[in-house]
């Protein structure tokens, strides 16, 4: 076994409904050291926010239900630990940032409340060293004039400030992993970059580890380590930042890759990935990707293709990534 | 916040005008023969006829007597009963307190029981307390409350002999409002558990909650002070609006029970067509609910802070 600071072994979700039973992770595994970032990428409905969900323990079991697979932090499993030893990990250890703000947080609370909160119940600081901590955090997150603003409700903010509130306040508590779902999708582009930055650095200062769950491949290039690219509940390719960037192994990734808009291609019609993905209810034959796929074979639609060891940390769960990566 | 309840005393002000208007309009000005109205269809002799002019002022101009009529509601001089001829003022402070005092009752019932029971049919959505509220508050909701007035006073009055079948001031003292109250809150109760047992349920699946678990917070603090503070906030306007329903009197619950309140003396003035005496209690109705409405604006805006800087 190795030591990484977090690893997913192998996980499997089902979603039981009833209209039945959605496999919606299918054996994802990933891992991530201290002070580095792991882009989790993929379109909607991938997987990659439930997969995030499973490691806060934030999962709605029902109708989620973990059928396999482990999670281990600092080398203990979390999905077999005892629910109140693993409150106390989350925000302590492992910290989560959501996508829109406005409704992750409380309205009718003011940011400093809500900054200090788990300082003062889970910690037990008194009030008023809590709230200077408050402060501390909105500085350290950039938002002007801090100390009048504590007493602001989030509804005043902006949405790029009202981010940082959630940023700061999921820094209360000095985690080692902060796990950002989609940060910064419900904001402007501008605002997209100021929140990206500010990520970037608070990793570095703070020497966290970074899981940024995103379906935008321009946001992670800058501060990626490395990308696991989710579809259909696994993960189709893993690989460091630089390296899928010149040459993905899997046509997912390529496909993803293509639809950027570029500046030199203007005028051209933007490149897409035909169809939609599949329905974990009933999920394609072999290949998930198959039928969405350009290169797709008669074997694809039989086998499932196992994740493949390219080297050098980098796997492609494709039957010819070999021939994609060197054709 | 100042600023919200000066503008909200500004706009009371500017309603109490207008409906006390309207009031004192179809009262007197709606009416071909205003102190015919007054009478009903017993003829008027000239004597009478003169006294009354004399006495509300009807030789003057429409908005000079308003303003009497204004002047003697902020007073508290709202004349003399038709009936009797006792100073109406006077036979309100009577009833008022009887009226209060069982809506006091009531209001506990809906406050504990109903808000109660809507927390945690909220929690436990779909669990057995949660059906079975369900289905008694459809029962109570559907069933006219006299039905299950006299229901309830044959069953546990008269056969169980639990409570008082009537209520005798001097005789059941407090213990005689129980059941009456109880009756009397048993609509807002129902509909108090089902709107908080619908905000309850749907806070718990709100963002903020799931942002709560993240952040490591026990159960029971997510529950209490993140789920309830948010959930309550339509619960609480709808507790201050029954608050004027309640103290509005019941003409029914308290007719059933003998209970001499504002709506046995409702009743009554219609009865006996007292008209002095049924556009006093309106009136003062009038400023009940505008009370009760300035009140909920209020808490609305303490517990709400989206509502304070709009």
């Amino acid at each position: 076994m190795s030591n990484h600071l977090l690893e997913v072994d192998n996980l499997h979700i089902e979603f039981r409904t009833r209209d039945g039973v959605a496999k919606v992770i299918n054996g994802v595994s990933y891992h991530l050291d201290p002070g580095e970032t792991l882009a989790v990428l993929g379109e909607s409905g991938s997987g990659k926010s439930v997969t995030a969900q499973a490691i806060m323990g934030i999962l709605d079991m029902p109708p989620g239900v973990i059928t396999n697979g482990e999670i281990r932090y600092e080398g203990r499993n979390l999905l077999t630990m005892p629910e109140e030893e693993r409150r106390r990990l989350r925000g302590k250890e492992i910290a989560m940032i959501f996508q829109d703000a406005l409704s992750a947080l409380n309205p009718v609370y003011s940011v400093g409340f809500q900054i200090s909160e788990t300082l003062r119940r889970n910690e037990g600081v008194a009030k008023d060293v809590a709230m200077k901590r408050a402060v501390e955090l909105m500085d350290l997150v950039k938002i002007p004039a801090a100390k009048d603003r504590l007493k602001n409700y989030p509804h005043e903010f902006s949405g790029g400030m009202r981010q940082r509130v959630m940023i700061a306040m999921s820094l209360a508590q000095n985690p080692k992993v902060l796990i950002a779902d989609e940060p910064t999708t419900a904001l402007d582009v501008t605002v997209q970059a100021q929140i990206m930055d500010l990520l970037a650095e608070l990793r570095r200062e703070l020497d966290m580890g970074l899981i940024l769950i995103t379906h935008d491949l321009g946001v992670v290039a800058d501060v990626a380590d490395r990308i696991a690219v989710m579809y259909a509940g696994r993960i189709v390719e893993h690989a460091d930042v630089h390296s899928i960037y010149a040459k993905p192994a899997h046509p997912y990734t390529q496909g993803l890759l293509d639809s950027i808009p570029r500046l030199d291609s203007k005028g051209h019609e933007l490149s897409t990935i035909k169809g939609l993905p599949p329905n974990l209810l009933r999920p394609p034959s072999g290949c998930a990707f198959h039928p969405r796929c350009p290169m797709a074979q008669q074997v694809c639609q039989e086998k499932v293709p196992p994740s493949l060891n390219l080297g050098g940390g980098r796997t492609s769960a494709c039957l010819f990534a070999e021939e994609i990566l060197h054709g | 916040m100042l600023r919200y309840i000066i503008r909200r005393l500004l706009q009371m002000v500017l309603a109490f005008f207008g409906t006390t208007l309207i009031v004192y309009y179809m009262m007197f000005q709606a009416s071909g023969d205003p102190i015919q109205a007054l009478a009903g269809e017993k003829p008027v002799n000239e004597a009478v006829r003169a006294k009354l002019t004399a006495e509300y002022h009807l030789d003057e101009p429409f908005l000079v007597r308003y303003w009497y009529y204004v002047k003697g509601l902020l007073t508290g001089d709202l004349g003399n009963s038709l009936s009797g001829g006792r100073p109406i003022a006077e036979v309100l402070a009577e009833r008022w307190p009887t009226t209060a005092n069982l809506a006091l009752y009531a209001f506990i019932f809906v406050v504990i029981l109903g808000v109660g029971a809507g927390v945690i049919a909220g929690i436990r959505r779909g669990g057995i307390f949660d059906n079975t509220t369900l289905l008694l508050t459809l029962v109570v909701i559907g069933i006219p409350s006299f039905v299950l007035g006299l229901t309830l006073q044959l069953g546990l009055g008269v056969k169980a002999g639990i409570f008082p079948v009537t209520y005798m001031e001097e005789r059941d003292g407090q213990f005689g409002l129980i059941l009456p109250g109880f009756i009397l809150g048993s609509l807002a109760l129902a509909t108090a558990v089902r709107l908080t047992r619908t905000s309850v349920a749907e806070n718990l699946r709100a963002d903020y909650v799931r942002t709560a678990k993240a952040k490591g917070l026990a159960k029971r603090r997510i529950t209490i002070v993140h789920v309830l503070r948010n959930s309550l906030i339509p619960v609480v306007t709808f507790l201050g609006i029954e608050i004027g329903n309640l103290m509005g009197g019941a003409i029914i619950t308290e007719g059933i029970f003998n209970v001499q309140g504002v709506g046995f003396e409702l009743k009554k003035a219609i009865d006996i067509e007292d008209g002095p005496m049924v556009v006093s209690i309106v009136s003062i109705l009038v400023v009940i609910y505008l009370l009760a409405n300035l009140l909920v604006d209020i808490l609305y805006a303490v517990l709400d802070p989206r509502i304070r800087y709009e």
